[in-house]
C-alpha cells in the first residue's frame, strides 16, 4: 500500500470520494500504520480548514445551494442531503438532525442522492460550528415550500445527549451487540465537510 | 401390505417439518445469544462498513477484556475524526469538533442477563437459519429475523461459524429494504491489543464535559407508558442533567430483546423554543410532543428505532407519573 495509486485512493477516501469496492479494498489492506498516518491526515485537514471553510456537501442539490448561499455563506455544511421526508401531514414542523433527513428504507444504494429537497431558510447566525446531533429546524410541509427555521445550537445539544443516552442503553440492555455505538458515531461523521 | 393413506403421510410430513423448523429457530436463538456474548468477551479488531441513508462510512472498532475490565474502541475511518472509547461502563464520545463527552455509569436498574433479554424474541419474532455465506472472507451463518408484527422492524444477520461475532447486518423494513447495513471487511480474532489502544487519539481541543447524573427519586416518579408494542419491557432508567439548560432528564429505555428506544421527559417553561415534531435518520426515529400537567409544561421526547407510527402511537400514550420531573 506504498504505491500512488494507493495514496491517491486513500485521499479520495479522506475526502469521501472512493466508490464502495475501492474503500472494502483500502479497509482490507491498510495497515495499523497506514490507519494511524490517516488519522493525522484527518486532523491536519481539520486544523488547515480551520473550521470555518464550509464546503457543500457531495450531492447537495445545486439550486438549494443556490439559494442558500446568500443568508448562510459558511454554514451550508449544517444541511447535509435534505430531503422531503415522509412525515405525517399533521405535523407541520420537523427537526432535523444536522446530518440527512430521509424517507425510510433508501439505505443500500451506496451513495444516491435524494431528488426532493425540503427549500429551508438558515438560521442567520450561529455562535459555533454545531456539533454531533445539532439539528436545524426546517418546514417539511409537503409541497416543500419554505417556511420557519430557528437558531439550531440548544436544540442540538439537547438532541445530542438524548442520542447517546438512548445508544448506550440499547448497546447494553438490547441483542444488538455494538451496532447502536456505530450509529451514535457514524451519525456525527454524517455532518461531514464543514 | 396396507395402502398408505396420504392424509397420514402429510400429516407425519407437517408433523417432522415443524419439528425440523421448533429445532432450527431454537438453534438461531442461541446463536443471537452466542452474539452478543461473543461480542463482550473476545478480544478483536476489525474494519467495517456501515451505511444508511444512502451514506457510507468506514469504521475500525477494537474490542478487549484487560484484567476483567471491557474496552472498547470504535472510531470513524473517514471523513472526520470522531471516536468512542468504553471502558467498563464507562463511556467517553470524542465528536468531530474533538470535543469529549463522558457519560456517567449511572443506572439504577440492574442489567438485565442473556437469557432475560432475549426471553421476549420468540414471541415477537421469527428467528431462523437462513444458510452459510462468506463475509471478510470468513464463513458465516446468516441468521433472519422476521418481526410478527408491524411495531419493529427485521434484520439479517450474518454471524462468524468460529467466533459467533457479527460480521454483517442489516435492518430491513417492512418492504424488505436494508434501512442501515453494517459490514465487516477485515477482522482478527485475538491481535493482542493492549490498555495504549483504547486512548483517544490525537489532543483534544475541547475541555471534557460531564454529563452530571443525579440520583434517581425512585418511587413513583418518571414516565409510564399508556402503551407499549407487544414484548417490549423497561430496561434501563434514569435521571440526567441534559443539553444546555442544564434542566433535569428523566429517560426510560424500552426493549423487546433486539429493537430498543427511549423516551426522555424534561420541564420546560414557556419561552421553550423547541418544537414538537418528527425526524428520521436512516433507522432512527425522534418524535417529540409537549405535555402539559397541573403544574407546568413538560416536552416528551421519544428516540428509536421502531416504526414511525409505533414511536408515535408510544409517545401519544405517555404519561407523567408526577405531576413534575424535578430534582431530587
Amino acid at each position: 500500500m506504498s504505491s500512488d495509486r494507493n495514496r491517491e485512493a486513500l485521499s479520495a477516501m479522506l475526502d469521501g470520494e472512493a466508490g464502495e469496492l475501492e474503500l472494502r479494498r483500502l479497509l482490507r489492506d491498510m495497515s495499523d500504520e497506514e490507519v494511524s498516518a490517516w488519522s493525522r491526515w484527518q486532523l491536519a485537514r481539520d486544523a488547515v480548514r480551520g473550521r470555518a471553510v464550509t464546503k457543500a456537501p457531495e450531492g447537495f442539490s445545486a439550486s438549494l445551494r443556490q439559494g442558500l448561499t446568500p443568508q448562510a455563506s459558511g454554514e451550508l455544511g449544517l444541511m447535509g442531503h435534505v430531503s422531503r421526508a415522509g412525515v405525517a401531514a399533521s405535523v407541520a414542523v420537523a427537526v432535523i438532525f444536522g446530518w440527512q433527513y430521509f424517507d425510510g428504507g433508501t439505505a443500500d444504494t451506496g451513495g444516491a442522492v435524494p431528488q426532493e429537497v425540503v427549500q429551508v431558510e438558515m438560521p442567520e447566525r450561529r455562535d459555533g460550528p454545531p456539533a454531533l446531533g445539532e439539528a436545524a429546524t426546517v418546514s417539511a410541509g409537503g409541497s416543500g415550500s419554505a417556511t420557519q427555521a430557528v437558531p439550531a445550537g440548544l436544540e442540538g445539544e439537547r438532541m445530542n445527549s438524548m442520542l447517546m443516552r438512548h445508544s448506550e442503553s440499547a448497546a447494553r440492555h438490547s441483542g444488538q451487540a455494538m451496532v447502536p455505538y456505530v450509529r451514535l458515531i457514524s451519525l456525527d461523521s454524517l455532518q461531514e465537510d464543514r | 401390505m396396507l395402502p398408505l393413506r396420504p392424509g397420514i403421510v402429510a400429516a407425519a410430513l407437517l408433523a417432522a417439518a415443524s419439528v425440523a423448523v421448533a429445532e432450527s429457530a431454537q438453534q438461531a436463538r442461541s446463536l443471537l445469544e452466542d452474539m452478543v456474548e461473543a461480542s463482550r468477551v473476545l478480544e478483536y479488531q476489525g474494519r467495517f462498513l456501515y451505511s444508511q441513508g444512502g451514506r457510507l462510512s468506514t469504521m475500525e472498532i477494537s474490542h478487549a477484556v484487560i484484567d476483567g475490565r471491557e474496552y472498547e474502541r470504535l472510531a470513524h475511518l473517514d471523513g472526520d475524526v470522531s471516536e468512542l472509547i468504553r471502558q467498563g461502563r464507562d463511556v467517553v464520545s470524542v465528536d468531530r469538533n474533538r470535543r469529549i463527552t463522558r457519560l456517567p455509569p449511572g443506572e439504577s436498574l440492574p442489567p438485565l442477563d442473556l437469557a432475560e433479554r432475549m426471553q421476549a424474541l420468540p414471541g415477537q419474532y421469527n428467528v431462523l437459519i437462513d444458510g452459510d455465506d462468506r463475509v471478510a472472507g470468513r464463513d458465516a451463518v446468516r441468521v433472519r429475523v422476521a418481526p410478527l408484527d408491524e411495531h419493529r422492524y427485521g434484520y439479517r444477520l450474518w454471524l462468524d461459524r468460529e467466533s459467533s461475532l457479527l460480521l454483517r447486518s442489516e435492518l430491513v423494513n417492512e418492504n424488505g429494504q436494508a434501512m442501515e447495513r453494517m459490514e465487516f471487511v477485515s477482522l482478527e480474532l485475538a491481535p493482542g491489543l493492549s490498555r495504549e489502544d483504547f486512548r483517544v487519539s490525537g489532543i483534544p481541543e475541547r475541555v471534557v464535559r460531564n454529563v452530571e447524573s443525579l440520583e434517581d427519586p425512585g418511587g413513583d416518579a418518571g414516565i409510564e407508558p399508556g402503551w407499549l408494542p407487544e414484548g417490549f419491557r423497561q430496561v434501563a432508567r434514569d435521571l440526567r442533567r441534559g443539553g444546555p439548560r442544564g434542566a433535569p432528564v428523566y429517560s426510560q429505555t424500552f426493549s423487546d430483546g433486539l429493537a430498543a428506544f427511549t423516551v426522555f421527559a424534561e420541564p420546560v417553561d414557556e419561552s421553550a423554543t423547541v418544537d414538537e415534531g418528527i425526524s428520521r435518520i436512516g433507522p432512527s426515529v425522534a418524535v417529540s410532543r409537549y405535555l402539559d400537567s397541573d403544574n407546568r409544561s413538560h416536552l416528551l421526547t421519544l428516540v428509536g428505532e421502531i416504526p414511525l407510527s409505533t414511536a408515535e402511537r408510544v409517545i401519544s400514550a405517555l404519561r407523567l407519573l408526577s405531576d413534575e420531573v424535578t430534582e431530587p
